[in-house]
């Protein structure tokens, strides 16, 4: 059977235990006359981690760039703790700053700036949005940097490094505003498997530290291991979420047996 | 010959100041124009790629007579080295206009996006992540326009701008020695332009082996 032809059904969130920190109410999205999201509902609560898979093209990376509005939703709600966004009101520049400030953010390509030094990666956002010194700021780089594993390239250029060392000082110029919130759009996909390992042991002691953490990721044990909850996403809709085991291990839905098998049998 | 080289050698002020004065007005310049052809608004977008089109596509000896005779004949006084300086310049305008929109075409979107999570201001992100990356990848492409200026500034001495070329031209008057003071004019020239041509080359090899964009 084609697995295109299985009907998709929405799935009611599931409640978080704790009161919602994070909160995404029916959001849409269009490019042009394509949908990429349909009807999203999910919350999160604070510390939680939670992994987001499902084939290409399905909105996962779409989701997460409307979260923090890299990609401003068509339609529907985002809150955040006490702050409110709804699509279809113009956005104050006061407001996406507030957004923006407690969301971290770790892309595919890791997108570190070329002509800074690691270090001066590190440090620049700080010294620029949180108004602290060259000195405080590099003083907080170079903890996160060793946090990371990566004091001793403080003063190399990025292109010095191999990929995996790249993501990590990404993660570290990213936990160096302090976030409430860290988003990981497929922090591993991009490099060879020993690499993406030293990433996601950083990404696990991040979660064990309480961080608040929603990964899109087509690492399957990562998603069954670490992270709390799996949200599972087809064609712009959130087809099954709910307790990491339960999703990975008994899915409800026939398209996510059908695509974690895909995923296993590779 | 000691004399012929001595003449030769008293245009080099002139053509390096003409190529040097033309280059920053073009690089300067360069921006706003870039700024235009990459406008949201159509309009200015039109105006800015006629603008473009027409410094490119008329040779630089006729906008140098345009300036200099043209404007410089009946309406303001414009000294022959001001009028070959703003004619080039504005054609380099031009030129590195295009080499800015190749630049930026060049920086990948994740650099604007992590600047933008980061939270940094528009003027940040200009200044601390797009400028620098833009300067880098523009300068091999702007060193070589600079080399093909240096030698294209030989038109300035058509106005009557000291250069090497017009020094070549009033000795050889002079002397009837055409072949040794052209030779002679053309050796002054090659020594101009190899160590910018080296220098070039040594910014970029250097840059690329730290940055490798």
């Amino acid at each position: 059977m084609n697995p295109m032809s299985i009907p998709l059904r929405q799935v009611p969130p599931v409640p978080a235990v704790k009161p919602a920190f994070l909160r995404l109410e029916s959001l849409y999205k269009q490019f042009g006359k394509y949908e990429v999201l349909h009807d999203v509902n999910f919350e999160m609560s604070k510390g939680e981690v939670v992994a987001i898979i499902g084939p290409s093209g399905s909105g996962k990376s779409t989701l997460l760039r409307c979260i923090n509005q890299l990609e401003p939703p068509t339609r529907g709600r985002i809150r955040l703790d006490e702050l409110d966004i709804d699509a279809a009101t113009p956005m104050a520049r006061a407001d996406l700053l507030k957004l923006r400030r407690r969301i971290g953010m770790v892309f595919q390509s890791f997108n570190l700036f070329p002509h800074l030094t690691v270090l001066r990666n590190v440090s620049l956002a700080q010294v620029r949005t949180l108004g602290r010194s060259e000195r405080e700021a590099d003083a907080r780089s170079m903890q996160l940097l060793e946090r990371v594993g990566l004091a001793d390239k403080a003063g190399h250029y990025p292109a010095r490094c191999s990929g995996g060392q790249q993501q990590r000082i990404a993660i570290a110029r990213a936990l160096a505003l302090e976030p409430q919130l860290m988003l990981f759009d497929e922090p591993t996909s991009a490099l060879d498997p020993e690499l993406g390992l030293e990433v996601l042991a950083v990404m696990k002691e991040l979660a064990g530290e309480g961080m608040s953490m929603i990964v899109v990721t087509h690492e399957m044990h990562f998603a069954e291991t670490v992270s709390d909850r799996v949200v599972v996403m087809a064609e712009g809709r959130i087809i099954e979420q709910g307790p990491s085991a339960q999703v990975m291990r008994q899915p409800r839905h026939e398209r996510v047996s059908k695509f974690l098998q895909a995923v296993r049998n590779r | 010959m000691n004399d012929i080289l001595m003449m030769l050698l008293a245009g080099v002020p002139w053509t390096v100041g003409v190529t040097v004065c033309a280059f920053a007005v073009g690089v300067v310049l360069g921006f706003p124009l870039c700024a235009l052809r990459m406008s949201q608004v159509p309009s200015l977008r039109v105006l800015g790629a006629a603008l473009v089109l027409t410094l490119r596509s008329i040779p630089p000896i006729v906008w140098l007579f345009f300036i200099f005779f043209g404007i410089g004949g009946g309406y303001v006084t414009l000294s022959p080295f001001v009028a070959a300086v703003v004619g080039l310049g504005l054609i380099t305008a031009a030129q590195m206009a295009e080499v800015y929109r190749g630049a930026f075409a060049a920086i990948p979107d994740g650099q604007y996006e992590a600047a933008h999570v980061l939270n940094l201001s528009a003027p940040q992100r200009f200044f601390d992540v797009v400028l620098p990356q833009l300067v880098r990848i523009s300068i091999p492409t702007a060193a070589t326009y600079a080399i093909g200026l240096l030698k294209d500034s030989a038109v300035a001495s058509t106005l009557g701008v000291a250069d090497i070329s017009f020094q070549a031209y009033q000795v050889s008057q002079q002397t009837f020695q055409g072949l040794g003071v052209y030779s002679a004019a053309a050796l002054v020239y090659l020594v101009l332009s190899v160590p910018v041509a080296l220098a070039s080359r040594w910014l970029s090899s250097t840059l690329q082996r730290r940055i490798s964009l």
